[in-house]
């Protein structure tokens, strides 16, 4: 007889039991077995496939199938809770239309083929074009949601053993602000704060952040903080336009699209005048700065730009400040000069904790660098900073940006430990990967957007891309999607759904998913996250990182890649660690990570530092300093003069509204993994654009009616939202860029930080018409 | 020696057996749950977190709602209750129109808190078993469309079983999880209660005195805690 048959019949184990009970002890263990077996459900632990927040899920597996979701409570991010896409997220990989097979261009037509001749080819045609165009025709796209071992596996393929350092990530699309940002104000990356702030801080002040849509969990957190302590801890929210979070906020305050560098500003000034600043602080732990003006906008190919900083003193940075007065920056940002001061009082309150959050409002700009500065400024002159509930907190939006792009460094320029433009950093990453030091590029290639630029000319002539859907989310998309369909070009795409990227491919990958292979992610707060492979991929799909390491080793890069199949993540993990070790990175052991739902970096002897930079938590200070930013090389961080400068295109007399696209809570990102969710389908089916109600009366619109979006690249035609979720002020509207079939980034526009090179998606000018 | 004359010794044997049966099932679940939490010692913060105590609050305040639904009022069913959650224990959409879909909270509570009659519906509003959770829209989603973006093989998991006891005549076992779920009296008491998993003592309601969690909770205990195999 089954198990499963023998369990239904309650009546029959009750009489064994009662039988055995007269054994106390055996009867228990029965039982406890009945519990166990019980739908075969086993409950297993993992952070969610989606959102930076990452979360600890448990996920609940039967029969070889992944049926369930519910917060793990031992998860310290998430305390048990999850968002409706995350307790949602299995679902999505049943999905009819999974890539079980891979698929290979012949003759227009895509054909399936076993996955060996499809690496085969991968392999044969990356050698091919080496051959025929040098090493720098050749690239790899990934993303965010790349595990650690994928994106460390790239980086070993592509700049330790082809030796080019043609290798980016969409997390530049996403949080390359963030990275320049933390590297020019403090010399080391990712937030010095975590999680934990929340529950220890008074104030939120939310930098055009949706976090109610966006950073769910986090911001029921951020709630609770606030029931928990009535009157005293405020949440208030910087923003364009009115959101779910700008109404649960204590207080909201619109500001005109760019000028939050004003905003910015404008607290420092008030800051200092009402004498709120640290001095003791910033006399022992920061430097004064400022960098060069006029940058530009990256808007024209083979831009180049290279900031020059020189030190400035006190006075001249009031001096600057001087163009910054809250009346000044009312003129210009349209928040009233008594809200500009009420905010510099909270943050310059010696007696209130303050937490800054911000995410994509501030990143995606074209002076994004300047935007994640200005905020650190603030907390450079009121020291708070680096000590419970008082800190800056940048977010990510995806999975492993942290993790894997940032930490193991999937960008043209980084290395896992460090930048390919300095000797040291190079010889410290050959020895550990056990290649000559000469392969490894001195010179940092294609950021993102001049990567695609240059696959459109023809500079690059092949191009990989895993886990992440380009040809939807690249700005001015129309360039760069007719670009990977020129004559000459060739595109593989490891993916697990069809997407509009996978329609452009000539070869494609099925890719395993999340948990049906091994892997680790890390999330906003420096906490690395493993998961076991809990179910079996379908058909033929494999791992992203198994995908490279064959490729490779058909390459010849056999030595490079010695992984054993069964441990070749483990293996993988404990290399890439050997490139953080120390009390400044070091990585928490795999079977740690395997025990806890995620343990933060620096990991020093079993102990998680959860508050960098400070003498009392941070190993890695110097004692007696109290504070030190060892990023630095003095120690210090740095507050930047930074000055507010216009969009790159505004509205005007044709195209006379503001267009900012974003995201909702039911789709993560694009929408290829939760469109196939039924209930977020059915919750959210398709985009439209939010458009203000006098604006709609005054073009006698009505909710749903269509409406046709024009920018200089493109249009769209979208139904209206009017009073929806968001409402955006008048002559601006919001569009969400999930949806495959509205496709939003034909109307961006592709300028971005000269520093960050992350394009701004938040910014440009449209014409809107009813249809 | 046939059962049919068993002796006054034998049933009284049995019946100290199940008493025995019981308590060791009883404790020793307890038992497990409570070293399951012993791992937090190591790393995470969580038990040290505020929220924990009010998560693990186990005498939620019955509800306030007459016991008996009038005459004529449309009951809960299990089959309504499943058909609005894709598996067991997800969290169930929103089935009627929200005024403003721009708020976390529309007054959800206004309603769900405490429950009842809707004449409208002519049915009891269900009552939420975490009412403490502000953040509604997090989870809880509406429907405003019936299709599908592509196909699915997902089909919905078996349901928990229900009717489950140790010994027979013995308290039933939760088949569910209690995360968020710890207000019984919400979907088994009162006229709101899910017409097929109604309490039949409501009045009593410490409920995990005598009804314990089948599996879930221990099965995930054991995957944190180094020590539990
Ligand atoms: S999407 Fe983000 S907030 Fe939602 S469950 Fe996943 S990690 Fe948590």
């Amino acid at each position: 007889m089954e198990r499963r048959d023998f369990m239904k019949n309650a009546a029959l184990t009750s009489a064994c039991a009662a039988a055995a009970a007269m054994v106390p002890g055996v009867s228990f263990g029965r039982v406890q077995e009945a519990g166990t077996t019980d739908r075969g459900l086993k409950w297993h632990k993992a952070p969610c496939r989606f959102c930076g927040v990452g979360c600890g899920m448990l996920i609940g597996v039967a029969s070889g199938k992944a049926i369930a979701v519910k917060g793990d409570p031992a998860s310290s991010v998430s305390r048990g809770l999850g968002c409706v896409k995350g307790l949602h997220s299995v679902q999505m990989l049943y999905a009819s239309d999974r890539f079980k097979q891979a698929f290979v261009k012949k003759n227009g037509q895509m054909v399936p083929v076993p996955i060996s001749e499809a690496l085969d080819l991968v392999a044969s045609k990356m050698q091919e074009t080496i051959d025929q165009y040098g090493k720098d025709s050749v690239a790899l796209y990934g993303s965010g949601q790349w595990t650690i071992p994928d994106g460390y596996v790239a980086s070993k393929f592509m700049k330790g053993c082809i030796g080019t350092n043609n290798l980016e990530a969409n997390a530049r699309l996403c949080m390359a602000s963030a990275v320049t940002g933390f590297l020019t104000s403090f010399g080391a990356d990712e937030p010095m704060g975590c999680y934990d702030d929340i529950e220890q801080t008074d104030t939120f002040v939310l930098w055009g952040n949706n976090m109610a849509e966006m950073h769910p969990v986090l911001f029921s957190r951020c709630l609770e903080q606030r029931r928990r302590n009535p009157g005293r801890v405020k949440i208030i929210d910087l923003t364009t336009r009115t959101t779910r979070t700008s109404r649960a906020a204590d207080e909201s305050f619109l500001f005109r699209p760019q000028t939050d560098l004003a905003i910015a500003n404008a607290i420092c000034h008030e800051i200092i005048k009402n004498g709120q600043v640290n001095a003791e602080f910033l006399s022992q732990h920061v430097n004064i700065m400022k960098g060069k003006t006029n940058i530009g906008y990256g808007l024209e190919d083979h831009f180049k730009f290279k900031d020059e900083t020189t030190p400035i003193d006190m006075a001249a940075y009031q001096a600057f400040l001087a163009d910054y007065t809250p009346e000044k920056v009312e003129a210009l940002s349209g928040v009233p000069a008594r809200d500009l001061r009420k905010l510099a009082a909270l943050y310059g309150d010696p007696n209130r904790k303050v937490v800054s959050f911000w995410c994509m409002g501030t990143n995606q700009h074209t002076r994004g660098t300047w935007a994640n500065n200005l905020i650190y400024n603030i907390h450079l002159l009121t020291g708070k900073i680096s000590k419970p509930g008082n800190g800056p907190f940048s977010l990510t939006g995806q999975p492993s940006a942290c993790g894997t792009v940032r930490e193991v460094g999937t960008l043209t320029h980084k290395l896992p430990h460090g930048v390919v433009m300095k000797k040291k950093h190079r010889e410290f990453a050959a020895q550990i990967w056990g290649v000559p030091v000469e392969r490894i590029s001195a010179k940092p290639s294609y950021h993102t957007v001049a990567m695609f630029r240059a696959l459109d000319r023809g500079d690059i002539r092949f191009m990989w891309t895993q886990v992440t859907n380009p040809y939807q989310t690249m700005p001015k998309l129309k360039r760069y999607a007719a670009g990977a369909k020129k004559d000459g070009r060739f595109v593989v795409v490891s993916d697990v759904f069809p997407t509009p990227t996978t329609a452009v491919a000539d070869v494609i990958l099925p890719a395993a998913c999340w948990i049906e292979r091994e892997g680790l992610y890390g999330n906003s707060e420096r906490r690395t996250q493993h998961f076991d492979q809990l179910i079996d991929p379908p058909g033929e799909a494999m791992s992203d990182t198994w995908q490279l390491i064959e490729v490779a080793r058909r390459m010849g890069f056999t030595k490079e890649f010695p992984y054993a199949e069964e441990t070749h993540i483990q293996e993988i993990y404990e290399e890439y660690c050997r490139h953080h070790a120390g009390l400044k990175h070091g990585l928490a052991p795999y079977d740690e990570l395997r025990k806890y739902p995620g343990l933060i970096w620096p990991y020093v002897k079993g102990k998680e530092t959860k508050w960098c930079y400070n003498e009392k938590y941070d190993p890695a200070v110097k004692k007696g300093s109290g504070f030190e930013f060892y990023g630095k090389g003095d120690g210090k961080a740095v507050i930047y003069a930074r000055p507010y400068d216009p969009a790159p295109e505004e509205p005007d007399a044709d195209y006379p509204f503001w267009l900012c696209t974003g995201r909702v809570l039911e789709h993560w990102h694009i929408g290829s993994m939760t469109q196939r969710i039924p209930v977020l389908h059915q919750a959210m089916p398709e985009a439209y654009v939010e458009v203000n109600p006098e604006d709609a009366r005054r073009m006698g619109l009505v909710d749903g009616g269509e409406v046709r979006l024009t920018t200089r690249r493109g249009t769209i035609v979208l139904k209206a939202k009017i009073n929806g979720r968001g409402n955006p002020v008048p002559f601006s509207v919001f569009v969400p860029f999930f949806d495959e079939n509205k496709m939003s980034n034909d109307l961006t526009l592709d300028a971005y930080c000269p520093i960050a090179k992350q394009p701004d998606y938040k910014k440009c000018a449209v014409k809107v018409e009813r249809v | 020696m046939s059962t049919k004359q068993a002796s006054p010794l034998t049933g009284v044997l049995i019946l100290a057996g199940f008493v025995v049966l019981g308590m060791v099932v009883f404790f020793g679940v307890r038992a497990r749950l409570q070293s399951g939490t012993a791992s937090a010692e190591h790393g995470p913060s969580w038990m040290e977190h505020p929220l924990e105590p009010r998560m693990k609050k186990t005498a939620p305040p019955p509800p306030r709602t007459v016991s008996t639904p009038r005459p004529g009022a449309k009951v809960r069913t299990l089959q309504e209750f499943y058909s609005r959650r894709a598996y067991a224990g997800a969290p169930p959409i929103i089935p009627h129109a929200v005024e403003n879909d721009g708020l976390i909270s529309d007054g959800c509570l206004n309603c769900h808190q405490e429950g009842g009659y809707v004449p409208e519906y002519n049915a009891y509003t269900p009552i939420t078993p975490h009412p403490e959770m502000g953040n509604c829209r997090q989870c809880h989603v509406l429907q405003v469309s019936a299709g599908l973006f592509v196909e699915t093989e997902w089909t919905q998991p078996d349901l928990p079983p229900r009717g489950r006891q140790a010994i027979p005549g013995g308290p039933l076992e939760i088949p569910h999880s209690l995360q968020f779920r710890e207000n019984c009296l919400a979907c088994h008491a009162g006229p709101q209660a899910i017409i097929e998993i109604r309490s039949s003592h409501p009045e009593r309601t410490n409920c995990l005195q005598c009804h314990v969690v089948g599996d879930n909770m221990q099965s995930f205990k054991s995957q944190i805690d180094p020590r539990v195999k």
